[in-house]
């Protein structure tokens, strides 16, 4: 018996590999979208601090820019730096 | 704008609300006000065994306010200066035990009620919370608002005495709240008081290792008055440790989400391929239409 492939499709799976499932923040699942996103994924990015804390970019955004004082992670409340 | 800030603290907080409901805290009974409202909650406290306020049954409240609304009432906090309360989350057990060695009641059960207010914009600002049940603590205003650094917003204000670090920031939530209020019954902050002259009386019952009954003779006036309460709202309060921490439930109302897949890998599966094969014969007999 012979088989001929006329079409096929491809499918993927993708997943961030955070340390936790939710974002401390807005406690929604990393591998979604934080609340303002609708869609997961390179729109709605995960950003990690020197102290290794992990959160959706928008939340920790968020909370940075409304602080008037120092900057800390929210988690361990060590100053926040981005981690390059 | 106002609307995606509406959903972000309404998802957040349905989590929470869940959260709390599945994995209770111990001692701790929470409902919506309204069930139509989330940013509005009520809990009802026990007292811990082995404490002052064993048996009580007190009501506190959780509750949305507008944001020009909730820094006015920051700023009636922070009257309290050099006062707030710095609380270090001392574990409950630890604060059971030390209550335990200074003095023991005959078994009675206290019933607090409180209600939690939420902001809008919440976890970015912190929720109020105010017991509703009179509360004779150093920490917990007249007005029943509880002085904690961790209700207050992350602001820089030397004068208050609490570093930015010790206040509210995003990853707290009702259960890191609950846990602090229920530390801070059993030990009240003396270095900040909210209510001066509980916390002197305080310290005197205090530093007189329960011989200065004065203190401990009011808040079981208190803790009395809160069993007609309870009666009342045919609450019953727990009167034993065993009864006082909750078992956690072999989650039977976990199942809703495994009854959803269920539903969708099971039944479903079994209609479709169902469908499908009826599917098929009707494909079956169209093309023979076709051909004729």
């Amino acid at each position: 018996m012979r088989v001929k492939v006329r079409s096929w499709s491809g499918v993927a799976s993708w997943l961030w590999v955070a340390n936790d499932e939710n974002c401390g923040i807005c406690r929604m699942a990393f591998n979604g979208c934080c609340p303002d996103c609708k869609v997961p994924g390179d729109d709605c990015p995960l950003v990690w601090g020197q102290c290794s804390h992990c959160f959706h970019m928008h939340c920790i955004l968020k909370w940075l820019h409304s602080q008037q004082v120092q900057q800390h992670c929210p988690m361990c409340r060590q100053e926040w730096k981005f981690k390059e | 704008m106002a609307q995606q800030q509406m959903s972000s603290s309404q998802k957040a907080l349905m989590l929470e609300l869940k959260s709390l409901q599945e994995e209770p805290v111990e001692g701790f009974r929470i409902t919506l006000v309204d069930e139509s409202d989330l940013y509005n909650w009520e809990v009802a406290i026990f007292g811990p065994p082995n404490t002052l306020y064993e048996g009580g049954y007190f009501k506190l409240s959780l509750m949305l306010i507008s944001r020009g609304l909730q820094q006015k009432e920051t700023s009636t906090h922070e009257q309290c200066g050099a006062g707030a309360a710095h609380l270090k989350c001392t574990l409950l057990q630890q604060s059971v035990s030390t209550v335990k060695e200074k003095l023991s009641y005959p078994q009675m059960f206290y019933f607090f009620q409180a209600h939690i207010k939420f902001p809008i914009d919440y976890p970015y600002s912190p929720p109020t919370f105010r017991f509703l049940t009179k509360m004779w603590h150093p920490n917990i205003y007249e007005n029943g608002d509880v002085c904690i650094s961790i209700l207050h917003p992350p602001v820089d204000d030397p004068q208050s005495g609490e570093l930015p670090s010790e206040r509210w920031n995003p990853t707290q939530n009702v259960r890191t709240i609950l846990l602090s209020v229920i530390s801070l019954l059993n030990e009240p902050n003396t270095f900040s008081p909210a209510n001066v002259d509980a916390s002197v009386m305080f310290r005197k019952w205090r530093d007189s290792k329960g011989k200065d009954k004065e203190y401990a003779e009011i808040i079981r006036k208190q803790v009395l008055a809160t069993k007609a309460e309870a009666e009342k709202d045919g609450v019953k309060v727990p009167t034993t440790l065993a009864e006082y921490c909750i078992k956690t439930k072999v989650p039977s109302n976990d199942n809703s989400s495994d009854l959803l897949y269920d539903d969708l890998y099971d039944d479903d599966i079994d209609d479709e391929d169902e469908e499908e094969e009826d599917a098929d014969c009707y494909d079956d007999d169209d093309s023979g239409n076709e051909e004729s």
